[in-house]
């Protein structure tokens, strides 16, 4: 019976065994591929597991390297940043992100300290320790209410108001990061802003190919986007890939 | 009844001799009738704002052919068709009548060309009608003006349009016409030129609706116009025009002696209004000659007069090299931070363009090339100030390639003034650099570089910014080098927020329940001790009542045993919260001077029966029952 139920469980569980193979050995082929230099063909295996599969940070970072080897700057920044979406304490691709933005002339602003401390974190991150917090919160009110020793009331309050302040302070950092989810990359290199939403439009300036920007409103094919800098005009909806999908 | 007979056969033989009779005459008639025509018009003057009735009639004729002609500065709608048969000394007759609304687009005199009518194998026509358009009756009292050929000043600001002279030389005839300002008479290829169009529409002229202008002209394209124009009133000339003013831009894109002029196209209501010869005076009433009237949509297309302008090419003698094509006038700025630098660290040149001009050809002032700096290509933004006035600004970073540069180059923009027909270029000054040493940890500071010949000045005061850490830039690759993941990790479907999570949603959800619930706890808690003491006060009183019943029992059971007990126990309970003592261990000497005589000796009396037995009459029990009654009512 035993057996039976095991070799059950094992045929469930094959395809999933079976699949988990095939993504590896995929995986495997595009790093080879990518040492090799042959960055295109890189691209579109990364590409086939991210289809089969979903995304994954190890994934998207990868294929981020293989834009970046090819020119792609824009490619390149948008996968670094979904892949510090999915893994925010990624050390290697935060510095492999901060590199490529360096080289293509891409420069962070000065940021104040409270900006610093914020920007250290993911808004997820953020999120995480609020629910931390508001889990310990709940705890702590659940021991000060049945708690029948007297003495462990007045530790058990202020405890309690340490981990709300907490978690109020997470989600402001979280509510702070927020922009970031909202955010969207110029995919596309020398990309012209538009004072109007068409083609004969006069030309405001321009974004290079991995500059971060938000998207306002979208108007017959065109976004009216603006970045970290202050430049706002409109420019073709393909030129622009959110973070956040 | 033969009388009768007779008189009937009478009437038959009458009726028929006299319907052949009719036949044969109406046949006669119609074969024998001649075919004539005449116009006529109900009015020969109208006001602009008005419309005649012109009446054509055709007698003889029952299905006549009209060739309607045209006429240049009138309106002639067909509104009307009425067919008569008439029957005269016994001849019939046929006459169509047709009403046409006649009204003018335009003051002058006019002559109406015969119509031609075909009618019974015949052609005829009406004679020519002569028919005079004055100016709209509620127009201001026109200007006397200076004389034949020359313009009365416009009565407005100097931006208003003035109204055109037409070939008779009285420039207040115009209904509507469009005007095109601020074109000058030389431009070069390439520049951009302000232009304002006015499209102008008398008072009393119902205009529905106004198409966007075009400029006539091959050399020259227009900016985009506004949907929504500006729109005034102004008096020219002494009339009154609603003036719809469009702001725009033009730019000449080719060489040559061009013409310039502006058309569009609006459509106007004509309202019919009923003649004077009207038949019946009651509709001939004004307030029924507005509500019956019937109302016609007309196209008018206005062009504006054509304006010699030359297109000039730029010249190529003295044409600087970096010349990116943009005419105008313009100043020029330069500034970077930090000035304080260590080797490999970037600087951010900003590059300010302002001035009037074209500016989408202006483009970022190169970077001398070999000059030990490697530059990014630079962000451009722009900011409009209206008509051709503008900002752009330029922002590149540049990083040392080699120690021993001590100052960044000054940059050029070059332009052409089409004021002063000549090339123009501006130049920066250098900007000193401060480059520190890698191991020293010293402040940095922005400076800001006044431009040598833009008249600018500048006076910002040097800001210390944080210590960075001293990062060596790789200049020897073209791509930095990046590490590679080697196992492809933990998939998920979607990159989406933490709070789009179930299990995070749900943990949320199960803490804020908890809390709530506690919360609710809490005060259904507090509101219960809050009333407890009323309810023990109702308990005690309840318990108090009982007791009396019990006492009332125990007097009537003439059991002096019970009633003593139950009497003590009533006042030990009664005055027990005040002495803040268990009921059971209040005495009679505790309430001998707070309690009531009866209550006290009741209770005395029970203690001494504790230890001698006493009686009590049925009217000592009855009265002790009594008072204790009101004391307990008393207390309670």
């Amino acid at each position: 019976m035993k057996t039976i139920f095991f070799n059950i469980l094992f045929l469930f569980t094959l395809p999933f065994i079976g699949n988990a193979a095939d993504t590896a050995s995929l995986f495997q082929q595009a790093g080879e591929h990518y040492s090799a230099g042959d960055y295109q063909t890189a691209i579109a295996e990364y590409q086939e597991i991210i289809t089969e599969n979903g995304y994954s940070p190890q994934v998207l970072h990868n294929m981020a390297n293989c834009y970046a080897a090819v020119g792609q700057n824009g490619q390149a920044v948008l996968n670094y940043l979904r892949a510090l979406h999915l893994a925010p304490s990624d050390a290697d691709t935060r510095g492999d992100l901060a590199s490529l933005r360096k080289h293509i002339g891409l420069y962070e602003k000065e940021r104040s300290l409270p900006m610093r401390i914020i920007q250290h974190y993911d808004m997820n991150q953020w999120l995480q320790l609020a629910l931390l917090s508001y889990i310990l919160l709940t705890i702590l009110v659940l021991a000060g209410t049945f708690l029948k020793k007297r003495g462990w009331k007045c530790p058990c309050a202020v405890l309690a108001a340490i981990a709300a302040c907490i978690a109020i302070l997470c989600l402001g950092g979280a509510w702070e990061q927020r922009t970031a989810w909202q955010s969207g990359v110029i995919v596309q290199e020398g990309t012209n802003l538009l004072v109007s939403p068409f083609d004969t439009a006069a030309s405001a300036g321009t974004l290079k190919a991995g500059s971060i920007a938000s998207d306002e409103k979208e108007h017959n094919g065109y976004l009216y986007v603006k970045d970290d800098r202050g430049h706002a005009g409109w420019i073709a909806r393909d030129y622009f890939a959110k973070i956040n999908q | 009844m033969r009388n009768s007979k007779q008189i009937s056969l009478f009437i038959i033989v009458t009726a028929l001799t006299l319907l052949s009779t009719l036949g044969l005459s109406g046949r006669t008639a119609f074969a024998n009738d001649d075919v004539s025509v005449s116009a006529t018009l109900s009015d020969t003057r109208l006001a602009l704002d008005e419309t005649g009735v012109l009446t054509i009639v055709i007698n003889g004729a029952k299905s006549p052919q009209i060739h309607e002609p045209e006429v240049d500065g009138l309106i002639l709608q067909q509104n009307g068709k009425s067919s008569q048969f008439q029957l005269i000394n016994g001849s019939f007759s046929a006459s169509v009548t047709l009403r046409y609304a006649v009204q003018g687009t335009k003051e002058g005199t006019f002559t109406i060309p015969p119509f031609t009518v075909k009618a019974n194998g015949k052609t005829l026509k009406t004679e020519p009608l002569k028919l005079e358009i004055t100016a709209p009756a509620q127009q201001l009292p026109p200007n006397t003006g200076n004389g034949a050929g020359t313009l009365p000043q416009a009565s407005q600001s100097p931006q208003s349009p003035q109204a055109p002279q037409t070939s008779q030389g009285d420039a207040s005839s115009q209904s509507a016409f469009i005007l095109v300002q601020g074109v000058p008479d030389e431009v070069y290829v390439g520049q951009r030129i302000p232009v304002t169009i006015h499209a102008c529409f008398v008072d009393g002229l119902r205009v529905q609706s106004v198409d966007r202008p075009q400029l006539n002209s091959e050399t020259f394209v227009l900016s985009p116009l506004d949907d929504k124009p500006e729109q005034t009133v102004q008096v020219i000339n002494g009339r009154r025009y609603t003036v719809l003013t469009w702001q725009t831009t033009a730019s000449a894109v080719k060489e040559a002696a061009a013409e310039i002029s502006a058309s569009l196209n609006a459509t106007i209501l004509i309202q019919q209004r009923s003649s004077a010869g009207s038949r019946d005076p009651f509709f001939d009433d004004p307030f029924f000659n507005n509500f019956f009237n019937n109302v016609q949509q007309k196209r008018l297309p206005l062009t504006s007069k054509k304006q010699q302008v030359s297109v000039l090419s730029l010249p190529q003698q003295g044409k600087p090299a970096d010349f990116p094509g943009a005419i105008g006038s313009f100043n020029f700025s330069v500034s970077a931070s930090p000035t304080t630098i260590r080797p490999g660290d970037p600087i951010t040149i900003k590059m300010a363009i302002s001035g009037t001009g074209n500016f989408d050809r202006i483009s970022a002032p190169e970077f001398p090339e070999n000059s030990g700096w490697k530059t990014y290509t630079p962000s451009a933004n722009f900011t409009d100030k209206g008509g051709i006035a503008g900002e752009k600004t330029f922002e590149q970073a540049v990083v040392a390639e080699r120690s021993g540069l001590h100052e960044l180059p000054p940059l050029h923009f070059s332009y052409f003034d089409p004021e002063q027909k000549k090339y123009v270029t501006r130049e920066s000054i250098a900007i000193p650099l401060q480059v520190e040493d890698e191991a020293r940890n010293a402040p940095r500071s922005e400076q800001q570089s006044p431009s040598a010949s833009s008249g600018q000045s500048s006076a910002v005061q040097p800001t210390p910014q944080k210590n960075q850490t001293a990062v060596k830039p790789d200049l020897q690759k073209s791509v930095p080098p990046a590490t590679i993941r080697l196992k492809p990790g933990h998939f998920v479907e979607k990159i989406e927020p933490i709070y789009h999570k179930i299990w995070f949603l749900a943990v949320a959800a199960l803490c804020t329940l908890i809390l709530l619930t506690l919360a609710i706890r809490c005060a259904v808690v507090s509101y219960r001790k809050k009333n407890s003491t009323q309810r023990n006060r109702k308990r005690h009183h309840r318990e108090l009542h009982n007791q009396l019943t019990e006492l009332n029992k125990a007097m009537q059971q003439n059991d002096t045993s019970a009633f003593l007990q139950t009497g003590r126990a009533i006042v030990q309970q009664l005055y027990a919260a005040q002495l803040a003592k268990d009921p059971a261990t209040v005495t009679a000497a505790d309430i001998r001077e707070t309690a009531a005589e009866t209550s006290y000796k009741l209770l005395q009396t029970a203690e001494q029966h504790a230890y001698g037995a006493i009686t009590l009459t049925q009217k000592q029990m009855n009265d002790d029952l009594t008072a204790l009654r009101i004391d307990v009512e008393e207390r309670s």
